[in-house]
């Protein structure tokens, strides 16, 4: 059995973007045996089969809805295979997945627990480095310290804080005009209040 | 809505609306998204101002959760209020020699 599937289907510009955010994620996980879906790679079909294959945690990099993580308007992990992790985490760094399909973490065979967004995930078109490193390194203490995703939580909480401030304090390094930054600010504070967990929280990769 | 934030009175979501169509109206490119949404969307300046404009839109209803979101209070800086918040996107208006609106900001 492998620890983590990463999923990046990169389908349109956000999510090559947030991709990007998965990539660099992947690079922290050395010491676990990963793999990866990506591009044109992320299909139904593969997450199925991977997940058939066996993986203890899906980090997903992409769009979601409450109830699907989705792919060129396609679910590729629902409610029926979500089911099939051995045992682990779902971290979905997309929109919304964490209204619905994120609740059923603790009560399905299979998912333990899950980390997520209750609403819009938004960051600045022309300014993404500070929500990028917010993600990064906010879920980077259960890669590097071992710790559980209680504290990856509030690790990422406190990640899109300093995003916000970054962007109120620096926004004009970023070429954004006050009222530009003061929209980051809003996006990264809004993210900040999406993060959910649902599950068993001491739940470690 | 999913999220539990404060929530925006008749009158504050009037002034977001104010602000945002005038601020879209001076931005000087209103159509360059602004923010990217990870359900695959955008929003640019204009969006944001027809958002305002639509309460009951999907958007609408987003952009007022996330101003409301804007408004909690917390110990990661100086709580501001609704109208410290604007006062950017007034900045901005200003800034490029808009016309200033009649009545409180």
């Amino acid at each position: 059995m492998k620890d983590i599937l990463f999923a990046r289907p990169a389908d349109d510009s956000a999510a090559i973007q947030v991709a990007v955010w998965g990539q660099a994620v992947r690079q922290r996980a050395g010491r676990f045996k990963t793999d990866d879906l990506s591009g044109s790679g992320a299909t139904r079909m593969n997450v199925d089969s991977q997940l058939a294959a066996g993986f203890r945690h899906l980090f997903w990099f992409g769009h979601g809805t409450e109830k699907e993580l989705i792919a060129n308007g396609k679910a590729l992990v629902d409610l029926k295979n979500v089911a099939n992790l051995k045992g682990g985490m779902l971290v979905a760094i997309a929109c919304y997945a964490g209204v619905t399909l994120g609740k059923v973490a603790g009560t399905t065979p299979g998912l333990r627990v899950f980390l997520g967004f209750d609403d819009e995930l938004g960051f600045p078109a022309s300014a993404v480095l500070p929500m990028m490193l917010a993600v990064t390194r906010g879920l980077s203490c259960m890669f590097q310290k071992g710790h559980d995703i209680s504290c990856a939580a509030q690790n990422l909480r406190k990640q899109f804080d300093v995003a916000r401030l970054d962007y109120k304090n620096n926004g004009a390094r970023y070429g954004l005009s006050a009222g530009d930054a003061r929209t980051a600010w809003l996006f990264a504070k809004s993210n900040r209040y999406s993060v959910v967990t649902f599950g068993d929280d001491t739940t470690t990769l | 809505m999913p999220r539990d934030v404060p929530k925006l009175s008749l009158e504050q979501r009037l002034r977001i609306a104010d602000t945002l169509r005038a601020w879209a109206g001076s931005h000087p490119y209103p159509d360059r998204p602004q923010i990217q949404l990870a359900d695959g969307s955008e929003l640019t300046p204009r969006d944001m101002a027809r958002a305002a404009a639509e309460p009951e839109s999907l958007r609408g209803r987003l952009l007022f959760r996330v101003f409301a979101a804007g408004t909690i209070e917390d110990n990661v800086e100086r709580p501001e209020t609704l109208e410290d918040i604007l006062a950017d996107y007034w900045k901005d208006i200003e800034a490029r020699g808009s016309e200033k609106p009649e009545g409180p900001r």
